[in-house]
């Protein structure tokens, strides 16, 4: 199949299919919001099934949820969608269980879904961001496995930062 | 199933990286806190901010060393930060807006932009120690700093790496030194002699030696081609020290002024004409004369 400009009326449906064998129709404009797949798509003859063996289902569903999402606000170019896509951002990552948040960047960073990664990294920071070493290990069930005496070393060494 | 698994210590390392450079500095050292694997990972990233809101905190340690990736640093406004040691071997671009006192350069080897745009320096024991050595702070500044491309140093910096200055060696030359911007105080002997050692690192072709037994303004700016004064003025300082650029820069081409705010025309022509009376180095070869370029205040700095 040779590249066509015209993309806009006909739109080339891809299969993605995950590691569980799950597998998912998009449009092509929805799916190339992620870097690797641009990439599978831009070469000459690629076929029209992707098969995502890293990703699991229920993670690449919600990946391709957001791209679908995103897709579409830019479609329209009203200058509200910024805000739109801020907001629908703000309550994807919302709820996020430890899990998810772990797995939904573990995907986006293997698909190169880069404004996903960022989305997901903004959030993981917010939640150690003016925190204290206690705080976040609890967050993020941390265990210390350091030797006596080594975590005062490591404190001492930079004192400022822990006052 | 089980919930309560650590994952964020297993995520891929460039997410990892991702992560700690959207922290402020402090939040991103206070993770080598976390565990075991979380150790290092803040000394990995190419690019550090830091910007610094507490203002009682004092940084003694090295905290720049061990950033053996650290390429751009950019420090903000430490307040209360009353020394900074930079060790960070890959490190090639700095700059600080506001600092005050001690800072010092260690195993910087690669760095080649340097922008230091407030400085607060007081003087202290520390001007005794190195004139006792016979060393400036400006010789001191240079000895880590061998690939130097660019330097700009503003308001007050100049004054630090004049202590020591008097009595002190030339400084060598800055090979790659090829773009030089300086706040000078004319009316400041220490200031003028500084810029002047700044200049020779920066121009000169070869190392020049017999500073004091020789006439102290025995310099020759052989490389020095384009000079854009900012803010001058009409007094007989400013002249001078133009004069004195003309004089000594065989291959100077241009020197671009703004003239100090709000010049009326009238004393913009006086100051042309009587930048155009000055004399300039002889050159044998080609036009004797540098263009002037008048130019007026840039409204936006204003």
């Amino acid at each position: 199949m040779s590249s066509s400009s015209t993309t806009t009326t006909t739109t080339r449906l891809l299969m993605l299919k995950a590691s569980d064998g799950v597998t998912f129709e998009v449009e092509e404009a929805v799916a190339t919001k992620l870097g690797a797949i641009n990439n599978m798509v831009e070469e000459e003859g690629s076929e029209d099934l992707i098969c995502l063996p890293n990703v699991n289902g229920k993670f690449l569903g919600m990946v391709l949820e957001w791209c679908k999402k995103h897709a579409n606000n830019n479609t329209n170019s009203d200058k509200g969608n910024d805000e739109v896509n801020k907001w629908w951002d703000k309550e994807f990552v919302m709820d996020l269980d430890q899990n998810t948040l772990y797995h939904l960047l573990m995907a986006a960073d293997y698909l190169s879904g880069t404004e996903l990664v960022d989305l997901l990294t903004e959030k993981v920071a917010s939640m150690i961001r003016g925190k204290k070493v206690e705080e976040i290990r609890e967050t993020f069930k941390i265990k210390s496995d350091f030797l006596p005496g080594q975590e005062e070393e490591i404190r001492k060494k930079n004192s400022w930062a822990f006052e | 199933m089980r919930m309560k698994l650590d994952r964020i210590s297993d995520l891929q390392e460039n997410v990892t990286d991702e992560i700690l450079s959207l922290l402020p500095i402090q939040d991103a050292v206070r993770t080598s806190l976390l565990s075991s694997k979380w150790r290092y990972k803040w000394t990995m990233l190419p690019d550090l901010c830091l910007i610094f809101h507490l203002s009682s905190f004092l940084l003694k340690e090295n905290l720049i060393s061990g950033c053996s990736l650290l390429e751009r640093l950019h420090v903000g406004t430490p307040k209360g930060l009353s020394h900074l040691n930079i060790n960070a071997p890959n490190l090639r671009s700095f700059d600080v807006s506001y600092f005050y006192q001690g800072l010092s350069f260690e195993k910087t080897s690669c760095l080649a932009e340097v922008t230091i745009s407030h400085f607060y320096y007081r003087r202290n024991t520390d001007y005794r120690n190195r004139a006792i050595r016979k060393c400036s702070n400006l010789l001191e500044f240079f000895v880590h700093l061998p690939h130097i491309r660019k330097l700009n140093i503003q308001n007050g910096f100049l004054k630090y790496l004049a202590v020591g200055i008097e009595h002190s060696k030339l400084l060598k030359v800055c090979a790659h030194l090829d773009n030089l911007t300086v706040e000078i105080h004319l009316d400041n002997r220490e200031d003028c002699l500084a810029a002047l050692h700044l200049l020779n690192g920066a121009t000169a072709k070869g190392p020049k030696t017999n500073f004091w037994e020789e006439d102290c303004f025995n310099f020759l700016f052989s490389k020095l081609q384009i000079v854009k004064i900012v803010d001058i003025g009409n007094t007989k300082l400013e002249l001078n020290f133009v004069e004195f650029l003309l004089s000594k820069s065989p291959e100077l081409e241009m020197i671009v002024v703004f003239p100090a705010r709000a010049p009326n025309l009238k004393t913009e022509l006086e100051l042309v004409k009587k930048f155009l009376r000055l004399r300039r180095a002889s050159r044998s070869s080609t036009n004797n004369l540098v263009r002037f370029k008048t130019l007026e205040w840039p409204t936006s700095e204003v």
